[in-house]
């Protein structure tokens, strides 16, 4: 433990060095401003930051987004609270409460509220974190290429179940991105697989322009078809922020304590996100909260339950992120995608070869959610004149940070073209419903889990039991189905309670 | 029958893509290793799975047009809402803006080498804006010439990207503008 926190002072000095200190500085103002502004979610501003970490080093490109990932679950609180306009869907719980208090004449009561549960929330999730990860980090220094390969087809299938709207829907997404991953020359016999020939498609498609295709350009496009047509303003635009006095907060413990916990499993189970969080935070306060009956009616526990969890989530989805390389959101894919630019790939080893950055990331955690505090205190009222910008104008300019974002990795057009590709894609996914999440996690994650299935064919002479006689891969195999199984389970009681019952 | 097809239509796209390109995996030529694995087998479950899925949606969705499936997110929102947040506002939809958009991106990638990133962009910005019905002109054209001034300025002068800058008579302008930025 002294190690872990000597590891972490020495990470808090690094993230102190200007060039790290000004990424996180900027992380934080990038990633409140995405939350408020409307037709922007935090994935795609995410994604759209992605591109200027390519001239940067590796510490302060992760810094940078992740700073930009803690703001962005609580920028989304603001006009929630003020406009009834959820910045992001994590948000939509805080119109019930949130709102409510602010119509009824309390808004700056409402977002004290809120800004101290996403400061307790986020030191929570990063004390969390930091007393995880090495734990996680030695248990998966054990594990070979069948483990592997079992973690990362529990990611896949935790990522599909949890999601909204239909399983099938999900697993297709998620199989058409781990195929898109297949699309090149194969590393081993150096065979074109799907390239019909073209020079482009023998490079491969890189997950990059699935990524900004997908979430910034298929986002833009499923806008415009609605004429970007953002709700006009309405509700409070009185801005103040007062701060609730630690024996106010001190009686709602429980609401904290209870939704720290979701939060943080939330985000350790990958598909979880934030947006679960918040919903199941809130709904276990209608649960067991001392005040269930007032839910909705403008009360502080509904506006602390979603806050804390979504921003508890946080540290939650860096653990298998750092641990495992297992990205559990679309946020946390990115950044995944970050490291692998830099040419890093996160899991157990980094905790031994790159214990700097890892403390580095660790300690922005904290000074993130202290700077997210400040900035939401003093800098509120310059943020949310963004809300004023056309939206027409926001999107224009999304566009063209995808186009030139993704131009400038290889410095070739053909980038475009693929960003045009997916980002067709991403507005056909929008609106047949298929989930994009799972797409771009098997775009990522796809040749991880080729490589670790074939190394363990090649290690155990196609001995495809080896994944179900190893303890762990066991388990985690067991906890795949389970995954699959409990969303046909609960749709197979839903159509016996939709059946009429017999006289 | 149109509901039922329009439901039909993505998994019948899907599966028949599959279909083609499973025949194109299952023709891939390699010499093989011993008992390796080729490099077709990742390929070819992949596409077995994606066509079992889209088979079986297709079935479950003849058998029983109106099943819509709930996924766990919208369980716990549905569990979580008051009840008067439950139903959602229809929204209006403009397909020929959609149509616009698309036809507008793909021009500007088509025309960035001929026209080159400053004018290309310009005319990007200000179409962009006013198909997304925006209508101020002034403001328009401000956001699209400052818009590109700082696009240019920012990744060719401050990240060094090389942007294309067009054929002639196209590149002129961009070389003059190089040149009264300072980039080389």
């Amino acid at each position: 433990m002294l190690d872990v926190l000597h590891q972490l002072a020495g990470g808090f000095l690094h993230v102190l060095a200007p060039v790290n200190f000004l990424a996180l500085v900027v992380g934080l103002v990038v990633g409140m401003l995405v939350a408020v502004l409307p037709g922007l979610t935090l994935v795609m501003g995410v994604v759209l930051a992605l591109p200027f970490t390519y001239g940067m080093s590796i510490t302060p490109s992760i810094i940078l987004l992740t700073a930009m990932y803690v703001s962005g679950t609580y920028g989304g609180a603001i006009t929630s609270i003020l406009f009834r306009i959820p910045g992001e869907p994590m948000d939509v719980p805080l119109l019930w409460d949130g709102y409510a208090m602010a119509r009824a004449g309390d808004p700056a009561q409402a977002l004290g509220w809120t800004l101290f549960a996403a400061l307790t929330g986020g030191l929570i999730t990063a004390t969390i974190m930091v007393t995880l990860a090495v734990p996680f980090a030695r248990v998966a220094l054990t594990f070979d290429s069948p483990e592997y390969f079992a973690v990362v087809l529990f990611g896949f299938t935790s990522v599909v179940a949890l999601g909204g709207g239909s399983l099938a829907n999900a697993l297709i997404s998620l199989f058409f991105g781990m195929l898109v991953s297949t699309v090149g020359v194969d590393e081993i016999y150096g065979v074109d697989r799907f390239t019909f020939g073209s020079d482009i498609l023998r490079d491969g498609i890189g997950y990059l322009p699935v990524m900004v295709g997908a979430y910034g350009l298929g986002e833009v496009l499923v806008r415009l078809e609605q004429g970007f047509a953002s709700p006009p303003l309405s509700g409070n635009a009185r801005v103040a922020t007062r701060i609730p006095r630690l024996a106010e907060a001190w009686k709602l413990r429980g609401t904290f304590g209870r939704s720290s916990l979701v939060g943080v499993l939330c985000g350790i189970v990958p598909g979880a996100g934030a947006t679960i969080a918040s919903f199941v935070a809130y709904g276990v306060e209608g649960q067991y909260g001392k005040r269930r009956r007032e839910l909705g009616s403008g009360i502080a526990e509904g506006i602390v339950a979603p806050q804390v969890a979504s921003t508890a989530s946080v540290g939650g989805h860096m653990v298998p992120l750092l641990t495992l390389g297992i990205p559990g959101s679309g946020a946390t894919a990115v950044i995944l995608g970050a490291f692998l630019l830099h040419g890093v790939q996160p899991g157990p080893q980094i905790f031994q070869t790159q214990s700097a950055l890892v403390y580095a990331i660790f300690a922005s955690v904290f000074l993130g959610v202290i700077g997210m505090g400040l900035l939401g205190y003093f800098a509120i009222r310059p943020l949310i004149k963004v809300l004023y910008l056309p939206e027409a104008i926001v999107s224009v300019f999304v566009v063209l940070f995808c186009l030139i974002g993704a131009y400038s990795e290889h410095n070739n057009v053909s980038d475009l073209w693929m960003i045009v590709v997916f980002g067709i894609v991403g507005y056909l996914f929008e609106r047949w419903r298929f989930p994009i999440a799972p797409m771009v996690l098997g775009c990522i994650l796809g040749p991880v889990a080729e490589t670790s299935y074939l190394t363990t064919m090649i290690s155990y002479r196609n001995d495809w039991t080896v994944f179900f006689t190893r303890p762990v891969s066991a388990a985690l195999m067991a906890l795949t189905a389970l995954a699959l199984i409990y969303p046909l389970y609960r749709q197979l009681r839903r159509h016996r309670r939709a059946l009429p019952a017999h006289p | 029958m149109v509901p039922r097809f329009r439901a039909l239509l993505p998994y019948l796209i899907v599966l028949a893509a599959a279909a083609a390109l499973l025949w194109n995996a299952l023709h891939l030529v390699f010499t093989p290793r011993g008992d390796r694995p080729g490099p077709d087998v990742w390929p070819r479950a992949i596409l077995m799975l994606i066509i079992v899925t889209c088979a079986v949606r297709v079935v479950t969705l003849i058998r029983k047009p109106a099943a819509k499936e709930q996924g766990v997110l919208d369980e716990v929102i549905a569990g979580a809402a008051p009840e008067s947040d439950r139903a959602a506002a229809p929204t209006r939809t403009y397909p020929l803006l959609l149509v616009a958009g698309v036809a507008l991106t793909i021009a500007y990638v088509a025309l960035l080498g001929t026209l080159g990133f400053f004018v290309d962009t310009v005319l990007y910005i200000a179409v962009m804006i006013r198909a997304g019905r925006y209508r101020r002109w002034p403001v328009i054209a401000a956001t699209a010439l400052g818009g590109a001034l700082a696009f240019m300025f920012v990744f060719m002068k401050v990240v060094y990207l090389s942007l294309p800058i067009g054929a002639a008579p196209f590149s002129a302008a961009s070389l003059a503008l190089m040149r009264w930025m300072g980039i080389r």
